[in-house]
């Protein structure tokens, strides 16, 4: 069974591109330990590669029926006070954010 | 007047219908449970005191009794959506949040006549297998309250157990709903994927999680289950038309189920306990004249893997969307992408960045192929592997989960020792089955043991028919009881 | 830079050819959002028309429009695409705050329709320039650069229906790109399924360009220009970006894969993301939405929804009309122009005249109030009746433009118009005799030296009755009589 792990080291760099694309940001403490540990998981799953796949197209879905498109017609929104009463900073309506620096996308 | 939390749903149905007891009756007894049991158990997050009592005064006014949960107590996953409540998630990242609107399950229980009394406990965005990962409390098993309930349904497989609801929505996305139900003691359902709207659900994996009830019978559980199944326009993922009556589907005789027995039993590293129960629950089918066949089972470690390379991909996606922007938890900083760094840092715990790093990195370019497509090809092949075996049988049964609940603190630092404990559950998510599980027995610590049906595609009829037949034969409410001392005594 | 022969480089100095590709993005004109029934609202208070699906909130949903689907196929279908009878969603993952769910739901490996063209007609030659594929996807809200560094964010525009069209990289000119977008956009408005409006953002066009020495097979580094919100300012993005590439590469520089915003004020691209920071979309299947099954029945279906499209109606007037292709092109750029023509010249059955009012009097008129021919006070009947008027002599062609001017002001008839100004023509006897005579009796003199062979003098003539008629007098009928007159 799977108690026999595949070693997998994940480095530092990798793990920073991750936090990137991710948009999460590791506290110093833990990065060690995550990274040990993503290395481990990702060992786990090592597994599938020794799977003979060979035959089988990859499966999003389950299928079994076709489902019912939306007619298009207009529908209740819901207030603006329902949608902003929980903004963490709003201004006239709008959600407020710090802006993007520079030109690039965050 | 009797405890009517003693009593199952038909239980409940018939005092109220009989007029011994009205709605406010049966929620006040609850919440009185709640109140003295919760502070040790601590299922809930949110018990809804005075509205589920106004609510109750309102159904006592309302009349319309014929409604299949009239009057009953329903504890809620706070990973589903009560309009105006809190719906946290176990995260800091929603800390305070208040969906406004009700899951489709929600409105259909309220539809159905049943009250709200609270939202219970889980792991942090239903990721984990102890409920340990909330980032609000830690629920502990009633039986036993050094020992986890199991997750990540944890809080209301316990609220059922402990007596404080008769009820309790779960989800389930590798096993949330079953494992938790065979770590306490109870029922646990989950339909086939697309039976129950996911719509209110804050996802997880989307291909994967589906909402089911968890309850002390398999009456009970087929009888909730109808209630809020059915296909839901906003939700393209639910199954067109009405639910099948499973109410009336479950009950009957079974001398016509083919029953099916894993081959690999004998080589799976099983509890002592666990095994018995499997074995002695072949052997009551056995003297009931239903001979198990032997079959091979999709691999469980190919299962288990797939699955966490699967439903990580999905979540690092769906859980994009906490960033601080429009709702819950918002670190303040200068830049946007320092807020959302700080905010996703901060607002998520361990496990959930775990996966969501996971994920980032099996989609990621470079590793897609090897990871998700072939998790995607593995899928493809579990799920014809069971479709070859529903075709000569109706029903599987096998263990919940390797072992029975382990005790809090022993797998937290172990993820993948954690993980394993899915090993059992996760095909049936894979494949989109229906699977319940009932309780067997109880371990040699006093800890209780869960069995595990699983049906092909739309069969909840059959496997409610299974689980009644093994229900009524393991005899595990009558035979035994929880201690409810501890509960009381002030832990 | 042509001219020189494929030998280009033999002589010191490589030609090159410009490489362009389009991609657009068309908004829908459906009532509902894609995924959710949120009204598509123009100009509404922020964040008002959304729901939790489109905001993203937790645990939402997304459910399928059928409209926007048929939209998209019609637009495939009359571009000439394969429609696939499977296609799938897929979730193209980056963070912005624009995007409440942080990914957006689109197609990726499998989009609705492929393969198809759009024919534009460059002089006289006709182009077909290829169409990759046509998808589905969600718009996304509207970010508001505030001062102080802080942004605000409207979700009203989130969720609203687009397709993305991509273009072959068919185009070698700034003239074949904006041909391209032109007859792109007519498609559009000609099915009704977008306003094809650059400035308010209904329809949006990237451009991708490379450059490569004259007859390379391979393609070169390509960029990418965004923000282009005019075709005027995608034709000076384009020259901008050629010109910036062949000094690049002139210089013996390499062109690296840029993304660069157009920059409408100062009229220069500006670099706005490099490669490095190249997003990584995690394309995967959307799990929450199944499979898009399309039938045979269904594009059929859809098909006869597609109504004459611009080239096909051209080329009929042309045939039918005999109108020149010029002409044709003017009246048929807007579908309810040509149905207006259409309508004038089948009741004054005169093509020509009624292509000139409608290209001249109609058309300028519209221009200098900014109207649209919906709207337009002068009926295809009213300005047919005029146009007999004139035809028939009753006014004279300069009256009949002051008539038009004062119909399109109320929206009054002709006839109403013509007594009221009392511009009705003379051309009777009568009256005419009568001015005639007066104007003969006045000039003896001329009229001895009209009988002795001075015929230009009728100009002379006609201009005193005119004079003394105030301009009423039919200036053709007046000559005649006159004539007559004299030559006795």
């Amino acid at each position: 069974m799977l108690r026999e792990r595949v070693i997998v080291k994940l480095k530092d760099a990798d793990l920073k591109h991750l936090e990137r694309l991710a948009r999460v940001e590791l506290s110093g403490e833990s990065r060690a330990k995550l990274r040990r540990q993503l290395g481990d998981i990702i060992g786990f799953v090592q597994k599938l590669q020794e799977i003979d796949t060979s035959g089988y197209s990859p499966r999003a879905y389950l299928g079994g029926f076709e489902p019912e498109l939306r007619r298009d017609g207009t529908e209740e929104c819901l207030s603006r006070d329902e949608v902003l009463t929980q903004a963490p900073d709003a201004l006239n309506g709008f959600f407020r954010v710090p802006s993007v620096i520079g030109r690039e996308e965050p | 007047m009797i405890d009517l939390t003693e009593l199952s749903i038909q239980g409940l149905q018939e005092e109220l219908a009989s007029d011994r007891a009205r709605p406010t009756d049966v929620v006040g007894s609850y919440l009185e449970k709640i109140e003295r049991r919760d502070g040790a158990v601590k299922a809930f997050l949110e018990v809804f005191g005075s509205e589920a009592m106004e609510r109750a005064a309102a159904l006592e006014k309302e009349g319309r009794r014929d409604r299949p949960l009239y009057g009953v107590p329903v504890a809620v996953k706070d990973n589903i959506c009560t309009r105006g409540f809190p719906t946290t998630c176990a995260s800091r990242i929603l800390e305070n949040y208040r969906p406004p609107y009700n899951a489709t399950v929600v409105e259909r229980l309220l539809d159905a006549g049943a009250v709200v009394i609270g939202k219970t406990n889980l792991d942090e965005f239903a990721m984990g297998s102890s409920t340990e990962n909330s980032a609000y409390a830690v629920t502990r098993n009633p039986w036993n309250l050094e020992c986890a309930p199991g997750g990540s349904s944890g809080g209301s497989a316990a609220a059922v157990a402990a007596r404080l609801a008769p009820v309790a929505l779960g989800s389930d996305t590798g096993g949330s709903i079953r494992q938790p139900a065979a770590f306490c003691g109870v029922v646990g359902l989950k339909g086939t994927y697309g039976r129950v709207s996911r719509y209110g659900l804050v996802a997880f994996a989307s291909s994967l999680d589906q909402i089911g009830p968890i309850t002390r019978t398999v009456e009970d559980c087929a009888a909730v289950m109808e209630a809020i199944a059915g296909h839901d326009p906003h939700d393209a993922t639910s199954i067109p038309g009405p639910p099948p009556a499973l109410a009336r589907e479950s009950v009957g005789d079974i001398s016509d189920l083919r029953v099916a027995m894993p081959s690999r039993l004998g080589e799976w590293d099983l509890e002592s306990s666990v095994r018995e129960a499997t074995e002695g629950a072949f052997e009551a089918l056995r003297e009931a004249d239903i001979r198990p066949e032997t079959v091979d089972l999709p691999d469980v470690d190919a299962s288990i893997a797939c699955y966490y390379v699967l439903a990580n991909a999905e979540a690092s996606s769906n859980l994009a969307r906490y960033d601080g922007v429009k709702y819950g938890l918002r670190v303040p900083s200068d830049s946007l992408g320092a807020m959302y760094e700080r905010t996703r840092g901060i607002g998520f715990g361990e496990e959930v960045k775990r996966r969501i790093l996971l994920g980032t990195y099996v989609l990621s370019s470079g590793y897609y192929e090897a990871y998700y497509a072939k998790a995607q090809q593995v899928k493809a092949k579990i799920c014809d592997e069971f479709a070859r075996i529903f075709e000569l049988h109706d029903l599987i049964l096998l263990p919940t989960a390797p072992t029975p609940a382990f005790r809090i603190g022993e797998k937290v630092d172990d993820p993948i020792a954690m993980y394993l404990s899915d090993i059992f559950t996760t095909p049936a998510n894979i494949a989109g089955l229906p699977a319940i599980s009932i309780p067997a027995g109880i371990s040699g610590e006093g800890l209780p043991v869960g069995l595990q049906l699983i049906a092909g595609a739309g069969g909840e009829a059959a496997l409610l028919r299974g689980a009644r037949f093994l229900e009524r034969v393991l005899r595990f409410n009558e035979r035994f009881a929880l201690d409810a001392g501890p509960l009381e005594g002030g832990a | 830079m042509r001219g020189l022969s494929r030998g280009g480089r033999e002589m010191g100095r490589i030609t090159y050819e410009t490489v362009i590709g389009l991609e657009v993005h068309a908004q829908l004109l459906t009532r509902s959002k894609i995924f959710c029934g949120c009204p598509v609202s123009y100009g509404a208070e922020p964040n008002t028309h959304v729901c939790p699906v489109c905001l993203g909130l937790p645990g939402a949903l997304p459910v399928l429009n059928r409209e926007a689907v048929s939209m998209a196929i019609e637009m495939g279908l009359a571009t000439h695409c394969r429609v696939a009878s499977e296609s799938v969603f897929a979730r193209k993952n980056y963070f912005y705050p624009d995007c409440p769910k942080n990914y957006q739901i689109s197609m990726y490996d499998k989009p609705l329709c492929e393969d198809g063209y759009v024919e534009i007609d460059m002089d006289g030659d006709i182009r077909k320039i290829g169409l990759e594929r046509i998808h589905l996807e969600d718009d996304a809200g509207k970010l508001i650069h505030d001062a102080a560094g802080v942004s605000l964010v409207d979700f009203n525009r989130c969720g609203v229906p687009l397709i993305e069209i991509v273009s072959r990289p068919d185009m070698r000119s700034p003239e074949e790109a904006t041909g391209y977008l032109v007859r792109l956009r007519q498609i559009l408005r000609y099915l009704e399924i977008c306003d094809g409006n650059m400035e308010e953002g209904s329809l949006r066009c990237d451009v991708n360009i490379s450059l490569r020495p004259e007859g390379d097979e391979v393609l070169g580094t390509k960029t990418e220009i965004k923000n282009l919100n005019s075709f005027k300012a995608i034709e000076m993005g384009i020259r901008f970006e050629i010109d910036r590439q062949r000094e690049v590469l002139e210089g013996g520089g390499e062109i690296s894969q840029v993304t660069n915003l157009w920059d409408a004020d100062e009229k220069r691209l500006v670099m706005m993301r490099s490669k490095e920071y190249a997003h990584d979309y995690r394309y995967f299947p959307e799990p929450d939405l199944l499979p898009l099954h399309v039938d045979d029945s269904r594009i059929e279906e859809i098909r006869g929804r597609i109504p004459e499209l611009a080239l096909d109606r051209e080329r009929r007037f042309r045939k039918d009309y005999g109108l020149s292709p010029y002409d044709a092109g003017v009246l048929c750029a807007e579908q309810r122009i040509a149905d207006y023509f259409e309508k004038v010249a089948s009741l004054t059955d005169n093509a020509k005249t009624s292509s000139n009012w409608i290209m001249r009097e109609v058309m300028e008129e519209l221009k200098s109030t900014g109207g649209s021919i919906e709207d337009f006070l002068v009926g295809p009947e009213h300005l047919a009746a005029l146009i007999e008027l004139v035809q028939t002599d009753v006014i004279s062609g300069a009256a009949g433009r002051e008539v038009f001017k004062e119909m399109a002001k109320r929206g009054e008839e002709a006839e109403v118009v013509l007594d009221r100004l009392g511009l009705r023509q003379i051309s009777e006897g009568g009256e005419l005799d009568r001015f005639i005579d007066e104007v003969l009796a006045e000039h003896p003199a001329e009229v001895e030296r009209f009988r002795n062979g001075e015929g230009k003098l009728l100009g002379f003539f006609v201009g005193q009755v005119m004079k003394k008629s105030g301009g009423k007098a039919n200036p053709k009928k007046t000559g005649d009589m006159i004539r007559e007159r004299l030559s006795g």
